[in-house]
């Protein structure tokens, strides 16, 4: 059978299934992943909520800074499988790196100093929840 | 017969509008990206040597959040990078549509 210009269906067919196949398979950057996304507004709720406690001493809260340290340990190897998703990560390294001066270096400041200031916390807080919200817009973005 | 060659200068124009249409938009998103991260961090580390004047932070402190300012102009670059990517995806996406449905009406299936 063939078309009203003279080509059969089946050259047609295979132009346009080999176009659909070069658009799909050359993907540049990871699709949107939900629980990325949910996980990263989690995270940093924990996290800030956790931060607005540090100007009392850090043996109180040990076991949650542990466990917040395990919960970045677990999204980092979640995002880390995802292929074409090296941004996403790399953004998650330096938030968590505890030798950084995002989230992981905070708590490690706390950890290391026994207590932080009010004004400090503030300040600092107000630049990891940026870098969030960097996090969180990137994944969003991404297409579904 | 297939009019290969008008359906390659229409594509083509077609593409042309439609790259300068948003290769234009995109191109500012950049430049305003770039202007607010600077003068934000403008902004806060002018309130931040403040802060250490009056006492309310020390030199070490202030150390440390020039520090994280720097991470998290970098955070921020990956975001702008990753943007870029998923812009670039787009326009592929609406440039194969585009071929698509050119080439399906010249067919005229």
């Amino acid at each position: 059978m063939k078309t009203k210009r003279g080509f059969s269906y089946s050259t047609v067919y295979v132009v346009l299934v080999f176009i659909l196949a070069f658009h799909s398979c050359g993907r540049l950057i990871a699709p949107y992943n939900q629980y990325s996304y949910e996980r990263a507004i989690e995270i940093k709720q924990q996290s800030l909520a956790l931060l607005e406690k540090a100007t009392q001493p850090y043996e109180e809260y040990a076991e949650q800074v542990e466990g917040l340290f395990i919960d970045l340990k677990v999204m980092l190897e979640y995002v880390r499988g995802i292929p074409k998703n090296e941004l996403t990560v790399e953004q998650w390294e330096i938030m968590a790196n505890p030798d950084g001066y995002l989230l992981g270096g905070m708590l490690m400041r706390w950890k290391e100093q026994g207590t932080l200031s009010g004004v400090f916390i503030e300040e600092a807080q107000s630049q990891i929840s940026e870098g969030f919200d960097s996090i969180i817009n990137l994944e969003r973005e991404k297409l579904k | 017969m297939f009019d290969f060659d008008g359906f390659l200068s229409e594509t083509l124009n077609e593409l042309k509008d439609f790259i300068k249409k948003h290769w234009k938009d995109y191109k500012k998103d950049i430049v305003n990206e770039t202007e607010e991260v600077l003068n934000e961090s403008k902004e806060d580390i002018q309130r931040w040597v403040g802060l250490v004047a009056k006492g309310e932070l020390s030199r070490d402190e202030l150390e440390f959040l020039l520090q994280s300012k720097k991470e998290l102009i970098k955070l921020k670059g990956l975001e702008q990078a990753g943007l870029s990517l998923i812009k670039i995806e787009r326009l592929r996406d609406a440039i194969v549509c585009l071929v698509v449905e050119n080439a399906l009406e010249k067919i005229q299936l």
